[in-house]
């Protein structure tokens, strides 16, 4: 009688142990598909928010970039305009040489302060360069640089042009922007190349300078412009490679797919 | 199938589980490797037995020195796993403790000419034991996304499943042997089985164990 309960013990124990465990195994494998599952929706969801979170400040900045442009060009540059005309008046009006000549000589900067400023307000201005285009917005920022700071500017451009959307278009402008400007101001760099390859499934955008360059490892996460071209890129869903070397100048590579935005 | 065609059918598989080891060596990890010892260990153990059987008529004293020898190792293997702070302290009592509690058994309750089943229970428990604790490691490790072409998972899962499926089989080894020789066929039967099919498993994860490793990477 004693055998027999061993018997059923020894059968039943087995059965459930291993029952038992393969429920474990099963409970584990499925706990966990669910669980991976459950975390790729979460930063799926925290990547839209960052994106979306990204998209508010972009759209704050040029709302500011906008405010500014509009300020240099109705206020201050109505302003210089009076002023110039004011010294005309002076220079016309006037008999006395040197008065003549101190006149003629302010005209002539403030002009070109006012076409200077012309030049920076259409610049920040989003509507001017979705109106005149990325290769022509380049070019006019090109020429701002070229007369202002006195360095070498070229665009290159190749491929079939074709037009992308105006915010897309922004972003990429706004990143040839930063890059340009940190090549002046923190490089200061004499000659800065801007190449548009216009590809059927990509545009790439290639900025290279002669500037004295920096460690790309240490400014990863730590400049501001670097950061805002790479949040940029990522709005964009493009890549974007920067290399740089000490006294040996810096590229910058951008992909971007001419597809609208989602 | 009778049961000592089922032994043999068990034996070809331990081989090949062997076999299996041996190509995917050079990609194993520590732990792994152990595991694979503790295999070989299995493997040696029978054919010895084999031979003691036809030599002397006897077998109970080769699973005195493969016991010992193998809660060591599983032991090792689960330190490894776990990644204890103390390493060295733990893999010395893993090693001193076996080894007392057989001198004790054979010394006085199980001599060496009768199986000591006392030591397989203590090996029952210290391998559900890890092996349920290394689950619920994976269980709340993030890091692991997919337990599937995890290698390490599976092995703990057919550890866990042939020691859980065998404790009964120890516990009335004795007992079943002495008073009602008609169900020994049928335990060793339920034993064998579970043996060969968790030493099949074992031999595939070795033998896919490169591919896991890479697909995980």
């Amino acid at each position: 009688m004693q055998i027999n309960y061993s018997i059923i013990i020894f059968i039943l124990g087995t059965v459930l142990l291993m029952f038992f465990t393969f429920f474990i195994v099963i409970f584990l494998i499925v706990h966990k598909k669910k669980r991976y599952q459950h975390l790729l929706e979460k930063q799926q969801m925290e990547s839209t928010y960052q994106n979306q979170l990204l998209q508010s400040k972009l759209e704050v900045q040029e709302q500011s970039f906008k405010y500014f442009s509009e300020e240099i060009h109705d206020n201050v540059g109505q302003l210089l305009s009076i002023v110039k005309m004011q010294l005309y008046n002076i220079k016309s009006s006037s008999k006395e040489q040197e008065v003549v000549t101190k006149a003629t000589d302010c005209t002539e900067l403030l002009g070109k302060a006012i076409n200077d400023l012309r030049n920076i307000s259409h610049t920040l201005n989003s509507a001017y360069i979705s109106n005149a285009g990325l290769a022509n917005a380049i070019e006019k920022d090109l020429d701002y640089v070229r007369s202002a700071k006195e360095v070498k500017c070229n665009l290159h451009r190749s491929g079939e042009e074709y037009e992308i959307d105006d915010e897309r278009e922004l972003m990429v402008f706004r990143i040839i922007q930063e890059a340009v400007g940190n090549a002046v101001k923190h490089a200061s760099a004499s000659v800065i190349d801007v190449s548009l390859d216009y590809h059927p499934d990509k545009l790439c955008v290639t900025i290279v300078d002669n500037g004295k360059g920096f460690d790309v490892n240490e400014h990863h996460n730590g400049g501001i412009g670097l950061n805002n071209m790479h949040v940029r890129t990522d709005l964009l869903k493009g890549k974007i490679d920067v290399t740089s070397e000490k006294d040996k100048g810096t590229t910058i590579k951008l992909e971007i797919k001419p597809l609208s935005l989602p | 199938m009778t049961t000592h065609k089922l032994y043999y059918l068990y034996l070809t598989i331990l081989f090949l589980c062997s076999i299996c080891g041996f190509i995917s060596y050079k990609h194993f990890d520590l732990k792994s490797k152990i595991l694979y010892c503790s295999i070989l260990l299995s493997l040696l153990a029978e054919l010895a037995r084999e031979v003691l059987v036809i030599l002397f008529n006897i077998k109970a004293p080769v699973y005195h020195f493969l016991c010992f020898l193998d809660i060591t190792l599983i032991t090792i293997y689960y330190i490894k796993t776990i990644k204890l702070k103390h390493e060295f302290f733990f893999i010395s009592i893993s090693i001193i403790t076996p080894l007392a509690l057989e001198i004790l058994n054979t010394w006085f309750f199980q001599p060496m000419k009768s199986l000591n089943s006392n030591m397989f229970i203590l090996e029952s428990f210290v391998v559900i034991i890890f092996s349920l604790h290394s689950l619920y490691c994976i269980l709340l490790d993030d890091n692991v996304k997919n337990p599937i072409i995890n290698p390490d998972f599976w092995f703990w899962s057919f550890l866990l499943f042939m020691w859980s499926g065998t404790f009964f089989f120890w516990a009335y080894i004795k007992l079943i042997y002495t008073n009602a020789k008609e169900y020994v066929d049928l335990m060793q039967y339920i034993q064998i089985s579970i043996n060969a099919f968790v030493y099949f498993g074992i031999g595939t994860i070795f033998y896919y164990y490169p591919k896991m490793i890479k697909y995980a990477d």
